[in-house]
């Protein structure tokens, strides 16, 4: 059933949608035929019972086989899908309730085991609903950047942003940020600017869908927050005044609510960005002078920290990392040398 | 889960209720997805175009022949097997229809690989069966008006209720097949049936090798059919044996053939899968040789 389903809609797009839906109406007419005539022919005693003992044994091995396979799949299934949207959890021990009331159940109640089995897929929605209302208030449900110290900079310097993937754009600062805001932006109003310039593009970039962008980048916050001090030099005196820095928050949850910051004009790649994209995070030389340095969020100088939304127990996926993964872009480091191998 | 397929395997008592519950459950829940799906395209007339089918497929993408593939797999007559009732063997244009079909879907060697990401056995954000159920939730959110966040959970919530009552479907049905197939004294017997069958589930689970089983799909829906054609021409007598015969050949032909064709495919090579899916095909010739070669009993 299962590749049934998923498949029969790859059709629809190739030679429109009746011919999928009636291969798929076909499909399980037919298949119910076909089990009402093996119900009928390999009865015991019947067709199955003359099998001889060689074939039922290579029949029983390919069997186990078939059913290892078709089992193992189903398990991956639904554990790559519980995985991917931890909101659904809550389905398996909807499962495992059922099964246990189908079990207290006296023999003979067919069609009272019945009812709640409907009964408990009819609330499959209202779970998955609750399980989403549990992901959204978990803590660090939504992904975020911390940017580092605000040391100054000059108008129009440029910050990069990608949220949940989607992106970078390129948000040109038109003006001064100071950290005391003597001159142009101090960091709440650069704060409040860069937030109304990311629900711009959430409204400009992507009016039609995904809709999933579209709240990425409309619902997404940025505040202005101060941390301590981090002394980063040791032939200078720590400074005692706590540095600014600001935080951007996605505006989706789950694991895959995610910001960072990339180095500003990265050519627009049909092919999307790579896996890694930490070579591209640093920005070449030559901007240096012009690109985004001054506000720390890119990996050429003091780096940002990065927080992603969290996927609840993220138990096994692996490909993620630990839940709410925080790390801290390097800082670009001179490329090692290949070292010779010893002769 | 491959331990909850395991415990619904008895095929009598509590377990076996709370087993045919859980399928019920599961297949409502695709009835139920089936009923919307059908409503909402019935309201918007038009079909949504998501994820992983969005860009327009080359002519002959076997992804359009999959529903073929299942429905002329021969799952449906294994899975009634071990039912009751008396009658005479299965059809021979049924059979005829069988061969013919599985031998156009194996004839697209890009079947396998397309299965794989399609089942989003890479658990990664990145799978496309990910992109998959956000595609369709997306599209739900946008022709029902409900949350976002809550109608890609629901879509992910059915696919988990299908996938879970698969593979209960599966342990129980192809597990009692085995059984009569085998049968015998002894309690252990179907302990040690269901123990295999989950033994090498979970040793699938951990295979990179045969992208943890996803690779073996296809030659293992092939093989269902070759198994029920054996049954049949095994069975057969006199001329009609002949011509099932013929279709046994083909079906097993289909089968080496997508086995063949899962050989050349697989993200990571390695001596294990050319261990799997040999011992597949050898399987496949063994049971083509003993039906065609052997007799059936006498008698009833």
């Amino acid at each position: 059933m299962s590749p049934l389903l998923l498949v029969g809609p790859a059709l629809s797009v190739e030679l429109g949608l009746a011919p999928a839906l009636a291969l798929l109406g076909l499909a399980l007419v037919v298949a119910d035929r076909r089990g009402a005539l093996a119900r009928a022919a390999f009865a015991e005693g019947s067709a199955l019972g003359r099998l001889g003992p060689g074939l039922r044994r290579v029949s029983a091995a390919a069997l186990v086989a078939i059913a290892a396979i078709l089992v193992a799949i189903a398990a991956r299934t639904v554990a790559a899908v519980t995985i991917a949207f931890p909101a659904t959890i809550g389905v398996l021990g909807l499962m495992i309730g059922i099964a246990a009331i189908a079990a207290a159940l006296p023999d003979g109640q067919h069609r009272l085991r019945l009812a709640v089995a409907v009964a408990g897929a009819l609330a499959i929605p209202w779970v998955a609903a609750v399980g989403e209302h549990f992901e959204a208030g978990a803590v660090d449900a939504r992904g975020s950047a911390t940017s580092g110290p605000i040391l100054g900079i000059h108008p129009f310097q440029v910050l990069s942003v990608v949220v949940d993937d989607h992106g970078p754009f390129d948000v040109p600062i038109n003006d001064y940020v100071e950290p005391d805001g003597a001159r142009g932006y101090d960091p709440a109003a650069f704060a409040v600017a860069l937030e109304l310039a990311l629900h711009r593009i959430g409204e400009l970039q992507f009016p039609d869908g995904p809709a999933r962008a579209r709240e990425a980048f409309a619902d997404a916050t940025v505040e202005a927050i101060e941390l301590p001090p981090v002394r980063e030099r040791l032939d200078s005196p720590a400074s005692e005044a706590p540095e600014p820095h600001f935080v951007v928050t996605s505006g989706t949850h789950g694991q895959r609510s995610r910001v960072e910051f990339v180095c500003p004009g990265l050519r627009e790649d049909p092919r999307g960005r790579g896996e890694d994209a930490v070579m591209e995070r640093m920005c070449p030389a030559r901007h240096a002078g012009e690109g985004s340095a001054g506000l720390g969020v890119t990996g050429r100088w003091t780096g940002y920290t990065e927080a992603r939304g969290t996927s609840a127990s993220a138990s096994a996926d692996s490909s993620a990392g630990p839940a709410a993964t925080i790390r801290r872009v390097a800082a670009a480091s001179p490329p090692r040398r290949p070292s010779r191998p010893w002769r | 889960m491959i331990g909850l397929g395991l415990v619904f395997a008895a095929r009598r008592g509590r377990t076996s209720r709370a087993a045919e519950a859980v399928e019920a459950w599961s297949a409502a829940a695709l009835i139920g997805a089936a009923i919307v799906g059908a409503l909402v395209l019935l309201w918007t007339l038009h079909a949504p175009r998501v994820g992983a089918f969005e860009r327009p497929p080359a002519a002959m993408d076997p992804r359009g022949w999959l529903p073929l593939a299942a429905l002329f797999a021969g799952l449906p007559e294994l899975t009634h097997a071990a039912g009751s009732g008396a009658g005479r063997g299965p059809r021979f244009a049924a059979a005829a229809l069988l061969v013919v079909a599985t031998v156009a879907v194996a004839g697209s060697p890009a079947l396998i690989p397309t299965l794989e990401p399609l089942l989003g056995l890479s658990a990664g954000p990145a799978g496309v069966f990910d992109a998959w159920i956000l595609g369709v939730g997306e599209q739900v959110h946008r022709l029902l008006g409900i949350d976002r966040a809550i109608a890609e959970a629901c879509v992910a919530a059915v696919v988990v209720a299908g996938a879970a009552g698969l593979c209960v479907r599966m342990s129980r049905s192809l597990g009692g097949v085995v059984l009569t197939l085998l049968p015998g004294p002894g309690r252990l017997r179907p302990l040690a049936t269901y123990g295999a069958i989950a033994g090498l589930a979970a040793a699938l689970c951990v295979s990179r090798q045969s992208d943890g089983g996803a690779l073996l799909l296809g030659p293992a829906l092939l093989l269902s059919a070759t198994v029920v054609a054996a049954w049949v021409t095994h069975a057969s007598l006199g001329r009609r044996r002949a011509a099932t015969g013929i279709l046994l050949l083909c079906s097993a032909a289909a089968t080496l053939w997508a086995f063949a064709a899962a050989w050349s495919q697989g993200a990571s090579p390695g001596p294990l899968r050319g261990v799997y899916l040999g011992l597949g095909a050898a399987l496949t010739l063994v049971l083509a040789g003993v039906a065609l070669l052997g007799r059936p009993r006498s008698g009833p």
